[in-house]
């Protein structure tokens, strides 16, 4: 099973204290100062829409938004380019584009107060025909992430509760015992 | 682009007709030869844009971020098309005909929003559906995506016949003569690809509708209008249809022109063909900005248009088709799933009353009725549509449409099942009240991802279903059955001519700054399929827009006569006392009072190119023009006051003067001694704005200097009410342009510093 186009979003954990139209300005200034690997276009806000993609800033490898899909807060970070390498690779990539965008956003001084719950991640495969949501992909990808993680994160004890709705996209919601750290 | 292109290629090779097949095939093809510089840039963009691949905002390669306009770092590789960078982002059109759609297919958009696109599926103003920031490379996927349901992408965009719209209510309504579906389904698939639609020089639309009063088609602003009519022959009744042709929107709005009032049934295909083999012939083909039926029908006149058309008509080889549609209309007809009935026993719930109020309506079918699902900017999630895909399914014998409201319609709801429904909806937060009302305004892309996009319109609409969400509760029924639309420039795509206050973005510069303003159009009516078309009044700064609404309204409420319709208290109190209400909205605080005002709605960035800062020399002239600007802006509002009044002659002639009064101030900044005379301003305009392309904007180039020399050359026509009112229209634009080109050239000056 190829991991491309990997989704993660961690959560917030103070969602109460949000306040989702200041991520605009946020997100201008990385693209005033092109703050990752990856170009950044624009920032398109759907905060209008309930449990949207809320406020994203789109780049040309990866997006990342302020999501609220299923009602949860959260950064996603959604690898669109395929990228060289195997599996480890491509998921260590995308933890680190992740824990980096949150670190970035967590120093904003304008979103003072922002946390995200670094036990707690979402990935999902956003391709149907690279990884439908079958029964026998739910479990490939289970074993292959249980690998992929023990060798990519500290401490990589976690339980996982995959998506079963066939029409839905590959993907499983993970809560850890330790906040998430790459090694 | 995605890895999985190849897999679906061959995961869906059976599903998809092979027509079809190798229509995609071959543009896959053609997008690899471009990769390597085989085939040309501007037969590669129509090639595209013939396949509903768009282009979108900042595909130049360059973004203003709000403190520099800055080169945005795509790799270098051919061009997609004149000025556009190969991986930038675009947008995919999703032609729906009529606006009907399956579960099937919405599942497949829902999951093609999710791994493509933003993850927002738009529907439009023309009941399609787009996606945004698409990679070109990646178009191939979805184009067989959904082929493999039934829809292709085939003259989505570009010079061909777009989608056919019509009335979401098509088959149920109460007011309607036939059911006017499997018409709009034959006219789709007969035009689709067909060898008389290829040569357009510009796009061409067709619109059908059931009935003549309402606004559900919205015929007259159509290229092609087909109303469903009816007549007795030898005593028995015989179904056909009114055409309408040579309507249209964008820049200079025309009202469709009555070609026949019974067309029969068995004509409306080879009467269509004739009308599109007229248009390729005759049709402006090297001046797009004069290239849509309307011009043609303008320059002919309808009757010789009619002649054309009824000769062309006559040479046509038969074919089997044109009557092979008729026996197919069984198979269109739609019946219910659940037994129908009355709804018992209303749950006391206020926002279910509510939602039963303004989203239900009536179907001719007694028990069943049609429910509205109000999406808020057209907007909708992919978890959204699948979830819409089970009620669909759920409800109904699997069909759905979108509507030129940019919301979805159910259809053959048993009302026993309404609170269900609603409970249903309301669990995927799709039980929105207010559809058709002044909260579910209608707004088209603008500078969201539109690349012609001047003002915010999705972010002022934004901001204005929140305000008047938080007045809702008290606000008067009258207020709340008001239609807003917003365009954010004015191309009219959110249809704002058609609206009780409709709004159009344009730049105004203040001080050293550009301040983002919307133009008031009133005097429009939705009603009998676009009945008529307002006029813009005076520009606003956008950010007291929401202000002007309540302004509009407040005024309404306490001066209107009893049952005094909207557009007939407008009529009544006259635009001068409007505008003139309005006056102190008109004017942008400086910067340094209110630095919000140069921001637009929903985007934090300033909306200038930063200081404009302005020399001493350049200063008194720009200064001048400004006064300039404003007496033509001042003529042209007292050209509408005359039209108002049914003095046509003096309103065209008003706004001709009022154009030549603006080239004037723009001939001043170089010539202050151009005198008070047409000829004169005309020359000088045309020798040191237009031969120098001084005064082209990068897209409509010339488009709006055409517009004052054909004036001119016409100095001594007289006018009637339609020519008067195109003439104002054009003098509008045309100042607006004056604008832009003052704005360009004190930037230059700028850089030059
Ligand atoms: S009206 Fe103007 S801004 Fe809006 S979508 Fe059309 S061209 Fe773009």
């Amino acid at each position: 099973m190829e991991l491309e186009h990997l989704n993660l979003k961690i959560p917030i954990s103070n969602p109460e204290q949000l306040k989702p139209e200041l991520w605009n300005p946020a997100f201008q200034t990385w693209i005033q100062d092109q703050v990752c690997e990856e170009l950044l276009i624009d920032v398109a806000d759907y905060l209008h829409v309930p449990q949207g993609p809320g406020m994203m800033l789109i780049g040309l490898e990866a997006d990342y938004s302020l999501d609220h899909t299923d009602g949860r807060w959260g950064l996603k970070y959604n690898r669109k380019k395929t990228l060289t390498g195997d599996n480890e690779k491509r998921l260590k990539d995308a933890f680190k584009k992740t824990l980096s965008a949150c670190e970035r956003l967590v120093k904003d001084k304008n979103l003072k107060g922002l946390q995200f719950n670094l036990k707690e991640i979402e990935i999902l495969i956003n391709d149907r025909a690279l990884a439908p949501n079958t029964a026998e992909n739910r479990q490939n990808f289970k074993k292959e992430l249980h690998r992929l993680l023990t060798k990519v994160l500290i401490n990589a004890d976690h339980e996982g509760v995959f998506e079963e709705d066939p029409k839905k996209r590959l993907g499983v919601k993970i809560k850890f015992k330790e906040n998430i750290q790459l090694k | 682009m995605k890895v999985s292109s190849e897999l679906w290629k061959e995961q869906l090779k059976e599903q998809i007709r092979p027509d079809w097949a190798k229509e995609i095939e071959d543009f896959e093809t053609t997008i690899a030869l471009r990769t390597q510089n085989k085939v040309e840039e501007k037969l590669f963009a129509e090639t595209r844009l013939r396949r509903g691949v768009y282009g979108q905002r900042y595909d130049n390669g360059l973004r203003h971020d709000g403190i520099a306009q800055k080169t945005l770092n795509f790799e270098e590789k051919p061009g997609k098309g004149p000025g556009t960078v190969w991986d930038a982002p675009g947008m995919q059109r999703i032609k729906v005909p009529y606006g009907g759609l399956t579960p099937e297919q919405m599942e497949v958009i829902a999951d093609l929003t999710e791994e493509y696109s933003d993850g927002i599926a738009h529907v439009t103003t023309r009941q399609d559906f787009q996606l945004h920031y698409i990679h070109l490379e990646d178009t191939p996927s979805l184009h067989r995506r959904l082929a493999a349901v039934g829809i292709t992408v085939r003259e989505a965009c570009g010079n061909s016949v777009r989608n056919v719209t019509a009335c979401p209510y098509s088959g149920v309504c109460p007011d309607e003569k036939f059911d006017i579906t499997p018409y709009a389904h034959a006219l789709t698939y007969f035009l689709l690809g067909h060898p008389d639609v290829q040569d357009f020089g510009r796009k061409f639309k067709p619109a059908f509708s059931g009935c003549k009063n309402h606004a559900c088609g919205l015929t007259n602003m159509h290229d092609l209008g087909l109303i469903a009519t009816s007549r007795i022959v030898d005593g028995k009744e015989k179904q056909g249809f009114e055409i309408y042709v040579g309507g249209g929107l964008g820049a200079v709005p025309h009202q469709a022109k009555l070609l026949s009032d019974f067309v029969p049934l068995e004509e409306l295909l080879p009467l269509t063909q004739s009308i599109a083999r007229v248009f390729a012939r005759l049709g402006e083909k090297q001046n797009r900005n004069r290239a849509r039926l309307k011009f043609l029908i303008k320059d002919l006149g309808i009757e010789k248009f009619k002649e054309l058309v009824l000769e062309e008509r006559q040479k046509l080889p038969h074919d089997p088709r044109w009557t092979e549609m008729i026996q197919e209309i069984q198979s269109f007809q739609e019946s219910a799933k659940r037994p129908g009935g009355d709804l018992k026993n209303i749950p006391d719930d206020a926002d279910f009353k509510r939602w039963l109020e303004t989203n239900i309506r009536p179907q001719r079918q007694s028990g069943y009725v049609t429910v509205t699902i109000a999406l808020p900017l057209g907007d909708i999630t992919p978890n959204q549509l699948r979830e819409l895909a089970n009620i669909v399914r759920k409800y109904t014998k699997d069909t759905i449409r979108t509507s030129v409201e940019q919301n979805m319609v159910l259809r053959w709801i048993s009302k026993t099942d309404l609170w269900d429904l609603y409970q249903d909806l309301k669990k995927s937060q799709l039980s929105q009240s207010e559809a058709g009302h002044i909260m579910d305004i209608v707004a088209c892309p603008a500078t969201d991802t539109c690349k012609l996009g001047v003002a915010s319109s999705r972010g002022l609409a934004g901001e204005l279903r929140k305000q008047l969400a938080e007045k809702a509760f008290h606000m008067d029924e009258a207020i709340k059955d008001l239609h807003i639309k917003v365009s954010g420039c004015f191309n009219s795509c959110g249809q704002q001519h058609l609206a009780d206050l409709g709004f159009y973005g344009v730049g105004r510069k203040v001080g050293n700054y550009m301040v983002p303003h919307f133009q008031v159009v009133l005097g429009g009516q939705w009603e009998n399929n676009g009945g008529s078309y307002g006029l813009p009044i005076v520009a606003i700064p956008s950010k007291n827009i929401p202000a002007v609404v309540d302004r509009i309204s407040e005024k309404y409420l306490k001066e209107r006569n009893k049952q005094e319709s909207f557009q007939d208290f407008i009529k009544r109190i006259g635009k001068l006392e409007v505008k003139k209400s309005l006056e102190d909205l008109s004017k942008a605080p400086s910067f340094e009072e209110d630095p919000s005002f140069y921001n637009d709605w929903g985007d934090p960035r300033v909306y200038t190119t930063g200081d404009i800062g302005i020399g001493e020399c350049a200063g008194e002239v720009v200064n001048l023009i400004d006064f300039d600007l404003a007496d033509a802006e001042r003529e042209v509002f007292e050209a509408q006051v005359l039209l108002d009044e049914g003095k046509s002659q003096e309103a065209g002639n008003k706004a001709y003067w009022a154009m030549l009064h603006a080239a004037k101030g723009l001939v001043k900044t170089q010539f202050l001694d151009v005198k008070e005379e047409a000829e004169e301003i005309i020359q000088e305009f045309r020798k040191r704005f237009y031969d120098t392309e001084l005064f082209f904007d990068p897209f409509a180039k010339g488009k709006f200097a055409q517009y004052l020399f054909e004036t001119h050359q016409k100095a001594n026509q007289s006018f009637n009410s339609e020519n008067a009112h195109h003439t104002i229209e054009e003098a509008q634009l045309f100042i607006e342009a004056v604008h832009a080109c003052n704005l360009r050239m004190s930037q230059q000056i700028n850089q030059k510093k």
